[in-house]
């Protein structure tokens, strides 16, 4: 039961993201890939990520197990080893052994960490898209800039679907900002939604994708979708009170 | 001025689904009420230890669906407990103490909370000007938010497993 990395830029992204939600995961190995799934502390967001097998080399899982790991100790490890040109994952019952070969010096570095295998608490994402959720693909950088500018004005974000536009509303005591982007396809009912900007300020994993998809729907839980060839990733995130003034 | 939140009826207006998040008209399962207000109790009980100020916001339908009552509040926890026949002495003599009106709230939560052995929970907070919210929740029928210093501590539209 193992499998290697040589690019860990992408699985180093994927941990450290979801430390800055939680601090700890849960990890299911399979032979198709991995599932990771973190719920902050508060469980009012969830991030869900599938990795596929093509992205790693030498993968070797031939059955189900899910383990619980602790963020902090994940990343410390892959912090270390992000400069190493291959890292090496043994799973053995409870315990993950992590080995680095490093470009300099050629020192090999080996890391073992304690898991528990746990029983199956993931929660299955398909119950939330079964409700009728409107698709909206924008530029990542771009919405991860309108979060973090956002952020700077309020904790919260109303996010609007009207017509040709999904807007972005805030407001504090002194200030209200409204930012509109055109979307080509005319929404014939208007949703509004009230988010956290300090959640969905943190996601920053989005910006390693090109594009984002934000599924929405009034007073449901919004859906951050990026994929690739090797990764699909979700971010789910419960609505706010709106308040009614 | 105390704000008691109309909770004892037997028709629900939940807005959430505590498994999904999704915020739609519906009455938790036994089980899940249990985890929601387990959930809830262990989030609060370090800010009861810890008398932090929270912001509470939340929307009551329970009036009327189509116009909520929607309600904030700076404040303390000041109680925390669940409600059940060994809690009901200690609660009955703190709403005795605290609430100005209290023998119809002592005889509605007796009758629909603890006669039904509901899985409850009563929560009492207290901001530092007098004004107060006390809450008895026995499911997801109102929708609450506290935060504290502008964090997300919880919020009825949580997910669980």
């Amino acid at each position: 039961m193992e499998f290697s990395i040589i690019d860990s830029k992408l699985f180093t992204s994927v941990f450290d993201n979801m430390k800055q939600f939680s601090d700890q995961t849960k990890i299911k190995i399979h032979p198709n890939g991995l599932h990771l799934q973190s719920i902050d502390d508060a469980n009012v967001s969830i991030i869900d990520i599938h990795l596929k097998k093509e992205y790693f080399i030498d993968y070797n899982i031939t059955k189900d197990i899910i383990y619980d790991f602790s963020l902090t100790d994940i990343c410390k490890i892959l912090k270390i080893c992000a400069k190493s040109r291959l890292i090496h994952f043994i799973f053995d019952n409870n315990i993950l052994k992590i080995n680095a070969t490093t470009n300099e010096q050629d020192i090999k570095k080996t890391f073992e960490i304690n898991s528990i295998i746990t029983k199956d608490t993931f929660i299955d994402l398909q119950k939330l898209r079964s409700t009728n959720l409107h698709n909206i693909t924008i530029d990542s950088k771009n919405l991860q800039n309108i979060f973090t500018e956002l952020f700077i004005f309020s904790d919260d974000v109303c996010i609007e679907l009207k017509e040709k536009s999904l807007l972005f509303y805030t407001t504090n005591d002194t200030i209200n900002t409204k930012y509109n982007i055109s979307i080509d396809k005319i929404n014939d009912t208007t949703l509004l939604s009230k988010y956290s900007l300090n959640y969905l300020s943190k996601f920053k994993f989005c910006s390693l994708f090109e594009n984002t998809t934000l599924k929405l729907n009034s007073n449901t839980p919004l859906i951050l979708t990026n994929t690739n060839e090797f990764i699909e990733s979700n971010f789910i995130l419960s609505p706010k009170i709106i308040d009614i003034e | 001025m105390f704000f008691i939140t109309n909770k004892m009826s037997h028709k629900y207006y939940n807005i959430s689904n505590i498994q999904s998040g999704i915020t739609e008209n519906h009455t938790l399962s036994p089980q899940s009420t249990i985890k929601y207000i387990d959930f809830l109790y262990e989030t609060l009980q370090p800010y009861k230890i810890s008398q932090n100020i929270l912001h509470l916001k939340l929307i009551d339908p329970a009036y009327d669906p189509l116009q909520p009552i929607i309600n904030d509040i700076d404040g303390y926890i000041c109680e925390l407990e669940y409600l059940n026949i060994n809690t009901w002495d200690k609660i009955n003599t703190f709403i005795q103490t605290n609430f100005e009106q209290s023998t119809e709230i002592i005889k509605t939560i007796q009758k629909n909370l603890i006669d039904t052995q509901k899985y409850s929970i009563f929560i009492f907070i207290k901001s530092n000007i007098g004004y107060s919210i006390p809450l008895f929740i026995d499911g997801n029928d109102i929708k609450l938010e506290f935060t504290c210093d502008e964090k997300i501590v919880f919020m009825s539209s949580l997910f669980t497993t």
